[in-house]
Formats: structure tokens, C-alpha cells, sequence
């Protein structure tokens, strides 16, 4: 204790200079598994989309709809509902993630969802008006979607004092659109454990 | 006489000292902030936060800034920008560390050194901006998003309540009835009436047994309708039949069904500022290394433990010494409105207090003053080892170490300035169409003021209009 008045103002001296500390900022690999806070994140937005897209295509009913129509299916990708404790969470990331996993395997052929649908008949629109007769595309030649895959975010928070465990479950569902019938059912689940 | 080399490094360490509050733009610019709050200033309070974000988004005290951005964005009707510094200010808190540097440091110097952890009602406000801002731009599955954060929330409170809390509980404040009954209005909102069911009756027990306790806030008559109306929802007759006869009120289902609904929230003045109050205690010196802290003003006695038992490790106090601590305390300022009613459909709904900011506040810190003032007195405990310390060895380090101590001494007076002094609701049925609604303030001198919404209502659908009136009586700040 006999140095306590040395040692208050040395703390306080080092505090004050990492007050006034600058940001640091540097580039990294956007593949680079990146945990700060232990929230939902773009790691596991990919890893999901990831494994549950293989799950999905690895099963019978991708099969048994090539060998009925002799093409590939053609899949929306829906709504895809937060019912975590996140507000933040953006579904249209993880259907980005979702659609060009699909993509990616060649395998199915992914339509436009909903959202973005009105911004190309816009376009189609101001191109009967402005674009010429022989690159100008034709209404009516939309392709309909098979099957539209829906889903929710779920998590489960249980937390005492600084210790936290938050399980996060993903459950997608596979649907034909003309039937209703539900041809495929996923989910993943991520635990985390995050300490304060 | 003291050593050039030791005087430099006094010199020095005070000077530094003097300058830390310098590095905190909010602690130099928060005045010029609360006097725009306290003029009824809304928009060159924003206009204060809006400029400068790199100077304000900087240090320990960074999170007052996103709450009272947060909350003035939604004032002049910014729900995104709002939602976004709310968020910010939700996830500082929930990442907040302990830095134990800045721990020590408190111990040292004084508890404003620390990041501004914030109090447990400030917590449960961010939700109530949150879930406001998603409903005004309809987006009910992040309302009930929050509402599920704000129920961990509360479970993190009850979990903190329960380490820390000294005495007899049945005397201090634990649940908050306002948040589960904003739970319970999402759910209504979200349809999903079982959990709005439970939540609203999680709050009427809470109103019925802390709220009327302590604040004289009953449970509002509104809440037990609305009780009513989700047990009816959720298929619980038994239940409906229990709540009528319980609370002497009547339910016609069929009223509900064809017309449109109205929760009107009236955000009214401003909540209280935390001021600094001083105290002289008598530090009387014990065995085993206690000392007993007395102040016979506020009839205080308190044991501190600091030292060891071994005889030979003194710590320099004499057998009684006299010493000043300083400890937050809340100042109320009062609403200029007095009460309101709402106009609408030929008919005139009066207002209920849902929250009680006010008291709230004033009743969080008084159920943990003896908690403070442990944490106080263990500071000044320690400057004063400190300076008799340095006393023994040179009577000028000793007298300049004091000399800091005294400079030093702040209690923190840190808070969420912009929040309301009180939340009141009342909410109204109203046919389908167009419609005009009224809200009619009454301030003090008999000033009467009014402000009109117009809505067009769809049948069986439940609208939310928020309002806030910040003029305050006294602008203390």
C-alpha cells in the first residue's frame, strides 16, 4: 500500500493515454471466421445455407422430380422469418446465401423472389417503350417456380450472470407449389457459448 | 522536503488527473444537451447530436450518446436512425466487460473512470424505443423480436437482483410491471394471445403488489380489459369468467370483432438527472481491520473492512477521523402537462400511468444506497491509506496526494437524460373508416393544447400512436 500514491496515477496515466487512443482498421479475407460478439454473423449465415442446401439436393425428391419431368426444378427462395432475440438479423442475407448455394450446384434453377420481381417488370416495362424491337423482351415468359423453401430463425438463450449459451436453430422447409405438399424438411443447429 | 524527482511526478499525475475528464466530449457537451432537453428543445438537442458523431462516438461515456440519440431521433420521427443507435447502445451493454483496470481505477479515483453501465430501467427502455420504432414502421416480427430480448432483459435483472440485493427483499423493487405489460401488448399485436395472456397478468401482479406499494400505482383498468379480452382470445373461459367477476367488469366479444382498436402511449416531461450530494462521516477506527463510517444526519452506521490483523501493518488512520464521500441522487423534474384526454368518436378517454419513470428511478437507487455507500466508503477508504501513506514518508506528497483525493471525489451523476418523467396509455375502440382523433394536454396556468392523428381503420386491426410532451417545470441540469 505504501506506493498506492505512485501507483493511482501511473493506472490513471496509461488510462488516459488508451482514452485517446485512434481506431485501427485493416483489411481481412471475407472467408476468415470472425467472432466478436457471438451474434448471429455472416459465418454462420454461410455455413448454413452451406450444409442445409447439400442436405436438401442429396435427397429423394430431386431425383424423383427429374426422372417425372426430365428438367431441373425450378425453386423461389420465400420468406425466411427471425424469431430469434436479434432485431439486426437480415433474412435476405441468409436467402442470398441460400439461393447461391443453389446456383452453385447447378442442379436446380433459382427464380426471382417476390421482392425483387417489380423492379424487373419495371424494367421489362421501359423497354417496350425505349429499348429496339429486336432485343426487347417479351411479357408472359416468366418462368413459375416448382417449389418455393421457406423458413425460420430460431434461438434459444439461456444466460446467468456473464455466461451465456445461445443455440440458434434453423429450420427450412422444401414445398411444392402446386400441391402444398412438404417434399423436404431441414434444420441446423449452432451453439455458442459466449463469455463476457 | 521533497524530492525534486517525486514533486515532477506529483505534479504530473495531478495534472493528469485534472485533464481525464477532458478526453470525454459527451462529459464537456452533455450540459449545453440537457439545457435543450429542459428548454423543450427536441430539435437542437438532435441537431446537437447529429453533428460531431466522431467526437461523440469516442470513450466511456459513448453510450449516453447513442441512448439519447436514439431517443431524440425517435422524437422528431427518425424510427430507422433511431432503431440503429438504440441497437447500438442495446449491444454495448450486453458486450460490456468488466474492464478491471478501470475497476481498480474507480476504487482510486472515482466511479465516472468506468463505462457508463447504465441502470436497469434505462435497460428496459431501449426496448420500449425499440418495439415503438418497429411498429411505427410496421414491422411487427421485429417487434417481437425485441419482445423476446426484453424478456431475457428481464430475466438478466432478476438474476442480477438476486446477487446483490441486501436486506429484506419485500422492500425493494424487482419486476417491472410496464415492460410485461408492453410484452403482453406485442404479443397482442403479433396474435399470439396465449403469451399476451400470461404477460399481462404477469403484470397486473406485479402492479397490484411492487408498483402500488411503492409507487401507488395501481393496476391499470385497461390491463385488466385487456386480460380479459386475451383470455377470451386464447379459449380460456374459465379464466374470463374468474377476471370479470374478479375485477366487476363485463366482456362482449362481439364489440371487439367489428371495429378497429387505438393504444395511444403519451410520453409525458422528462425523467430525473442524478445530481451529487456530499455526507460527513465519522470513520471510527475498530478491531481486525474494520472501521465503522457513522453520519448521524441520515442516521447512517456503516462497517468497512480494510487491513489485515497483523498489528504491525497499520494503515495510518487515526483512532477517528472526519471525512466528506460523495453520492449520486436523483432530481426530479416536474411535467409541465398535468393530465390529457383523448377525444375520439364522440367520446373522451382519460389516460393511465403505465410507468412511473420518476419513481422508478428514485426508488432503483435508493433499494441500493447502502451499496453505494459501501463502494464509496471503501474509495475514500483508500485515498485516505493512500495520503497517510505518503504523509509517513513526506509531509508534501502526503498533503498533494490529498490535494488529489479531494479534486478527485465525484460521485457518478451519469443517466439517461432524455427519457420520460411518466409513460400513460389508454386505448380506444373506434369503428372502421376514417377517424379523428384528439389529444387534448392540460399544463399549468390553465394552458390547454391539442394535437389531432387521423387514421383509417381497418376492422379488428390494433393501431399504435405514440406522443411526447418534454416541457418540464424546473430545469435542473
Amino acid at each position: 500500500m505504501k506506493k498506492a500514491y505512485i501507483i493511482a496515477p501511473a493506472i490513471a496515466l496509461m488510462l488516459v493515454t488508451s482514452a485517446c487512443q485512434t481506431r485501427k482498421v485493416e483489411r481481412i479475407d471475407p472467408n476468415q471466421v470472425t467472432d466478436l460478439s457471438g451474434r448471429w454473423n455472416d459465418t454462420d449465415s454461410k455455413l448454413v445455407a452451406d450444409e442445409m442446401i447439400t442436405d436438401a439436393l442429396g435427397r429423394p425428391w430431386l431425383k424423383e422430380f427429374n426422372e417425372k419431368m426430365g428438367r431441373k426444378p425450378v425453386v423461389i427462395v420465400g420468406r425466411i422469418r427471425n424469431n430469434t432475440t436479434e432485431p439486426d438479423i437480415q433474412p435476405e442475407t441468409f436467402i442470398k446465401d441460400i439461393e447461391k448455394e443453389f446456383i452453385n450446384t447447378a442442379t436446380v434453377t433459382v427464380v426471382q423472389s417476390k421482392e425483387g420481381r417489380d423492379d424487373l417488370r419495371a424494367e421489362r416495362e421501359d423497354q417496350q417503350t425505349f429499348s429496339t424491337e429486336e432485343s426487347r423482351k417479351k411479357w408472359g415468359k416468366e418462368k413459375g417456380a416448382d417449389f418455393m423453401m421457406m423458413g425460420v430463425i430460431n434461438s434459444n438463450v439461456d444466460a446467468y450472470k456473464n455466461e451465456k449459451v445461445v443455440t440458434y436453430k434453423i429450420n427450412l422447409e422444401l414445398i411444392d407449389l402446386e400441391s402444398n405438399i412438404k417434399v423436404w424438411i431441414g434444420d441446423k443447429e449452432i451453439k455458442k457459448y459466449i463469455k463476457n | 522536503m521533497i524530492g525534486i524527482d517525486k514533486a515532477k511526478r506529483l505534479l504530473l499525475a495531478a495534472g493528469l488527473l485534472l485533464l481525464y475528464p477532458a478526453c470525454s466530449y459527451y462529459t464537456r457537451n452533455s450540459y449545453e444537451l440537457n439545457q435543450h432537453l429542459a428548454n423543450g428543445n427536441v430539435k437542437q438537442a438532435y441537431e446537437m447530436v447529429s453533428t460531431k458523431e466522431d467526437k461523440w462516438d469516442k470513450g466511456k461515456d459513448k453510450v449516453l450518446y447513442y441512448l439519447n440519440r436514439g431517443a431524440l431521433a425517435w422524437m422528431v420521427g427518425n424510427n430507422t436512425e433511431s432503431y440503429k443507435y438504440l441497437l447500438k447502445a442495446d449491444y454495448y451493454w450486453e458486450d460490456l466487460n468488466t474492464n478491471y483496470g478501470r475497476e481498480a481505477l474507480s476504487y482510486l479515483i472515482n466511479p465516472r473512470v468506468k463505462e457508463y453501465g447504465g441502470e436497469d430501467f434505462e435497460a428496459v427502455m431501449i426496448s420500449y424505443y425499440q418495439i415503438l420504432n418497429f411498429v411505427q414502421m410496421n414491422d411487427l416480427e421485429r417487434a417481437r423480436v425485441q419482445a423476446r430480448r426484453l424478456s431475457l432483459q428481464l430475466q438478466r435483472i432478476d438474476d442480477k437482483y438476486k446477487d446483490w440485493v441486501l436486506g429484506d427483499k419485500s422492500f425493494k423493487l424487482q419486476h417491472n410491471a410496464f415492460a410485461h405489460t408492453l410484452l403482453g401488448i406485442v404479443y397482442e399485436l403479433t396474435l399470439d394471445y396465449n403469451a399476451s395472456f400470461i404477460s399481462y397478468r404477469n403484470a397486473i401482479g406485479y402492479y397490484e403488489s411492487e408498483y402500488s406499494q411503492f409507487f401507488g400505482l395501481n393496476a391499470p383498468l385497461q390491463l385488466k380489459k385487456d386480460l380479459i379480452r386475451a383470455a377470451y382470445l386464447s379459449g380460456f373461459s374459465n379464466e374470463v369468467e374468474f377476471y370479470t367477476k374478479k375485477y366487476s367488469l363485463t366482456f362482449d366479444p362481439k364489440t371487439d370483432a367489428k371495429a378497429g382498436n387505438l393504444i395511444f402511449f403519451w410520453n409525458n416531461g422528462l425523467g430525473p438527472v442524478k445530481s451529487q450530494v456530499t455526507a460527513d462521516f465519522t470513520i471510527v477506527k475498530g478491531v481486525g481491520g474494520w472501521y465503522t463510517f457513522t453520519n448521524p444526519q441520515y442516521g447512517y452506521s456503516i462497517p468497512v473492512y480494510y487491513g489485515s490483523n497483523d498489528p504491525n501493518q497499520s494503515s495510518g488512520f487515526s483512532d477517528v477521523e472526519l471525512i466528506r464521500a460523495a453520492f449520486p441522487a436523483y432530481v426530479e423534474r416536474k411535467p409541465f402537462y398535468q393530465s390529457a384526454t383523448l377525444t375520439a368518436n364522440g367520446q373522451s378517454f382519460a389516460f393511465e400511468t403505465l410507468e412511473d419513470i420518476n419513481a422508478t428511478a428514485f426508488k432503483t437507487l435508493n433499494d441500493r444506497m447502502l451499496h453505494e455507500f459501501g463502494k464509496t466508503l471503501l474509495r475514500l477508504t483508500l485515498k485516505k491509506v493512500a495520503e497517510h501513506q505518503a504523509k509517513k514518508e513526506n509531509k508534501d506528497a502526503g498533503a498533494a496526494i490529498g490535494l488529489i483525493n479531494y479534486l478527485t471525489e465525484q460521485a457518478d451523476t451519469r443517466g439517461w437524460n432524455s427519457l420520460p418523467h411518466t409513460i400513460n396509455y389508454t386505448r380506444v375502440t373506434l369503428p372502421t373508416g376514417p377517424q379523428e382523433v384528439k389529444l387534448t394536454l392540460q399544463g399549468l396556468n390553465n394552458r390547454v393544447d391539442t394535437a389531432t392523428f387521423k387514421f383509417d381503420i381497418k376492422p379488428g386491426r390494433t393501431y399504435v400512436q405514440p406522443y411526447q410532451t418534454i416541457q418540464s417545470i424546473n430545469s435542473y441540469f
